[in-house]
């Protein structure tokens, strides 16, 4: 129940939204706990994810908002992309239909976030070699020809799944230290904290038997 | 042989099933090494297999208990195993020794006791120590007879992890069974409860037997000694310089403290297991008198019956898995006149349209016939832990046919995530046919139209009026969620779309599901606040992020009556105002 003993000096919000059973859940699980898991529930609504991650020296927390896939539900789910900073949007490698349905997901964004949002697309089931159905030029065609940035990836092996969450981060920081990325700003999705080493490390270290030998 | 203090730290090496014996790892890692201790040697064979034994039913009980305590929380055994066998990469031999070499064999009360006996290892003392043993154990399964359930439960645990043994070779996953049996029986001799598998006795026997005596032969080769009761030996090997008094001193002091906390922590782990099997029993008793009730006065009176104080009251407290399904079906009802026929024809329906593709269908707006070649991606997201809906499982097409029916009963809904679950809860209690009617005809009441409709306009009403209601039950939580954004959508959108049964545990799941088909849909909200009532003082500890996290992955171990009595503290209305005078006024302030 305790919080980890970190501190961290951001706070990024992401988004992760793509057609349904393209793998949201399972990239955000294998970021966060670096495990498949080959069977999880489909998310309805949201549901949430955290990990603290290190880019250019700066601890940084992300909150990653997974969502639900499911067409129909961008009803609710628009509500969630507000103040995101960092949206990962994707789709599946072995069915063409997720793929066709990339520019809707990205209206969407381009909509609901602000103009630094940092979109990555990711090709999930890389590892599905023979079932392969998007080529990856094409995708990376798309990604190129609306700025995004782009990645293959695997939730099952792990395949460029820390690459995805960390690059994402990196050209947020990069974003707030050119000054494209406005902090104060109400829905930057990044919360600035000053590090408050100690703070929480000390409520919940709980004494540990020591060993004198 | 020297004067030794018996104790019994030193039984914690590892238990193999398979008899090959492993050097003992170190005892106790809480024994500082500074503490020499040594098994006393063996000097007649025939005894030998005796304390062999005595030490055996130890050791069995132990490790017995010992997954017991493991798992006392976890509620699937297998899951456990194969996730942490099987997503690591151990080595054949490894996964082989796997499931008993894992759980150390560590103290036991009964074991404690024997903690500061001194006993020198005459054949008297060997005797003595046999009769007590099993008397003590004697003992024990008369005054714990839920012992005996306990038994047969880790027995049934034993076996099931065994079967789900996929990746050992058949040779081995047989010669696990044998000796799982092997632990039981002893176990059952010892505790003098002859239950089960009787046939399996002598084998079970000689492998014991063989096992222990092979573990001497070891013990004796390696010239160490060994007894009944696993010793310590304060004196200290030759080869070692004397320990000087002080240190010695200290070191006994440390050491009595830690036999004595162990000793206050096992009493402590012991009457909690006591108060727990204690409650099993009376939850069990509870549930087969109100089975009878169900079964004999309320369900050939439905009519009559249903609205009695009593009955409402047997309701609130559970309704019993056995009469469960039928009393949901009765109490939903079938408004809609759902028949057979209806049913078999939207299946076949739904089955075209998976055949041939719904091109004209795509075009209409408000129809939703398409949605049916969704399902397929979710059916085996759907409960996968029970692993019954997934593909090739024994539901998996029931659930298919049962939404795709759905999708062409209602094309104006279609299927919308979500439903899955609330498929497969009544799926899991009743037939096809009822789970359909039950299914069609929860849809069609205001809320779970509003939800599945998508109508956010509704639902957004009905956030309203349940934040209404959060601020007049719990202020202080209303304040802190507003206080760090936690907007009641977020996890009110799981709750309503799968009536909790996604996010909680499903057995307190359905309990909730009893109650929102006696008291309506309002009860889901009710049970909504009743979780954060009963969350409150962990919620309000909890950032946003935290909070929601909490919010759609509930734990665990939720206690029922803790839940039900938080649920019982909420108050539905608003001063004068209900819950669907709230939600009219929301809706005429807002349109």
């Amino acid at each position: 129940m305790s919080a980890p003993p970190y501190s961290y000096s951001y706070i990024f919000k992401y988004i992760i939204i793509g057609d349904m059973g393209v793998g949201k859940s399972c990239l955000l699980h294998q970021f966060t706990e670096k495990k498949f898991m080959s069977d999880c529930p489909h998310t309805i609504g949201v549901e949430f994810g955290t990990r603290i991650i290190e880019v250019c020296g700066q601890q940084i927390k992300l909150q990653i908002w997974d969502t639900a896939g499911q067409e129909r539900f961008r009803a609710v789910t628009r509500s969630y992309y507000r103040g995101a900073a960092g949206a990962l949007m994707v789709y599946d490698t072995t069915r063409r239909s997720t793929y066709n349905h990339l520019s809707s997901w990205l209206t969407d964004t381009r909509n609901l976030t602000n103009s630094s949002t940092v979109i990555f697309l990711i090709g999930n089931k890389s590892d599905l070699k023979d079932q392969r159905d998007v080529a990856y030029e094409e995708a990376k065609q798309f990604a190129d020809e609306n700025g995004l940035m782009f990645v293959e990836a695997s939730a099952k092996t792990g395949d460029n799944v820390e690459e995805a969450f960390v690059e994402t981060a990196k050209k947020i920081f990069q974003r707030i230290q050119d000054g494209r990325l406005d902090l104060n700003a109400t829905e930057s999705g990044v919360q600035h904290k000053p590090s408050q080493p100690g703070r929480t490390t000390l409520t919940d270290q709980s004494p540990k038997n020591t060993c004198t030998c | 042989m020297n004067g030794l203090l018996v104790n019994s730290y030193g039984c914690s090496y590892d238990y193999n099933l398979k008899s090959e014996f492993e050097e003992p790892e170190p005892c106790l890692k809480r024994i500082k090494k500074s503490h020499y201790y040594t098994w006393p040697r063996r000097q007649k064979f025939s005894k030998k297999r005796k304390v062999s034994q005595i030490i055996h039913q130890i050791k069995l009980e132990r490790a017995i208990s010992e997954i017991d305590l493991k798992f006392e929380n976890s509620k699937n055994i297998c899951n456990y195993l194969n996730h942490e066998c099987f997503n690591r990469n151990v080595s054949k031999t490894e996964k082989k020794n796997y499931c008993f070499r894992k759980y150390h064999i560590k103290l036991t009360p009964t074991n404690l006791e024997k903690t500061t006996e001194k006993v020198s290892l005459t054949e008297n003392n060997i005797e003595r120590k046999i009769s007590a043993t099993n008397n003590e154990n004697r003992n024990n399964a008369k005054n714990i007879p839920s012992d005996e359930i306990f038994f047969n439960e880790n027995k049934l645990g034993i076996i099931r992890i065994l079967k789900n043994w996929k990746l050992g070779s058949d040779n081995n996953s047989k010669n696990y069974q044998g000796n799982s049996y092997a632990y039981s029986d002893s176990r059952s001799s010892v505790s003098s409860i002859n239950t089960v598998n009787e046939n399996d006795n002598s084998s079970s026997c000689s492998d014991v037997s063989f096992s222990t005596s092979k573990m001497l032969k070891n013990y004796e080769h390696q010239n160490k000694i060994i007894s009944s009761s696993h010793l310590i030996h304060l004196q200290r090997p030759e080869s070692l310089p004397p320990k000087p008094i002080v240190e010695q001193i200290k070191h006994q002091k440390e050491y009595e403290k830690m036999v004595n906390d162990l000793k206050k922590k096992e009493r402590e782990g012991d009457i909690r297991q006591k108060k727990k099997n204690d409650d099993r029993l009376k939850e069990e008793e509870r549930l087969t008198q109100a089975t009878r009730m169900w079964l004999s006065e309320i369900l050939p009176n439905w009519c009559q019956m249903k609205n009695n104080k009593k009955t409402q009251n047997l309701w609130w407290n559970g309704l019993p898995p056995r009469v469960r399904g039928k009393v949901w079906s009765l109490s939903i009802g079938n408004t809609l006149n759902i028949t057979k026929e209806k049913y078999l024809t939207c299946v076949k329906k739904s089955k075209d349209i998976l055949k041939t593709g719904s091109k004209d269908s795509l075009q209409m707006n408000e129809n939703y016939e398409h949605s049916v070649e969704l399902i397929r991606l979710d059916i085996s997201r759907t409960f996968p832990h029970l692993c019954i809906f997934q593909q090739g499982g024994p539901y998996y097409e029931v659930l298919h046919s049962l939404l795709g029916a759905y999708v062409c009963y209602q094309p104006e809904i279609g299927y919308v995530q979500g439903m899955s679950f609330i498929a497969a809860v009544l799926l899991l209690n009743m037939e096809e046919l009822d789970a359909f009617i039950c299914f069609a005809n929860m849809l069609n009441k205001p809320c779970h139209k509003a939800f599945y409709s998508l109508d956010v306009q509704k639902m957004r009403h009905y956030y309203l009026a349940y934040s209404d209601l959060l601020r007049v039950n719990i202020y202080d939580l209303y304040k802190h969620v507003n206080e760090t954004c936690l907007s009641p959508d977020l996890y009110l959108v799981d709750w309503v779309y799968t009536l909790f049964s996604k996010s909680m545990n499903l057995d307190l799941a359905c309990r909730i599901w009893d109650l929102i088909v006696r008291d309506g849909e309002n009860f889901i909200f009710r049970a909504a606040l009743g979780i954060m009532h009963l969350s409150k003082n962990e919620l309000l500890k909890m950032d946003f992020l935290r909070a929601a996290q909490y919010l759609t992955k509930l734990p665990d171990d939720i206690c029922p009556n803790r839940l039900f009595k938080s649920i019982s503290c909420i108050r539905m209305n608003n001063g004068l105002f209900t819950f669907e005078d709230l939600l009219n006024n929301y809706a005429e302030l807002i349109n």
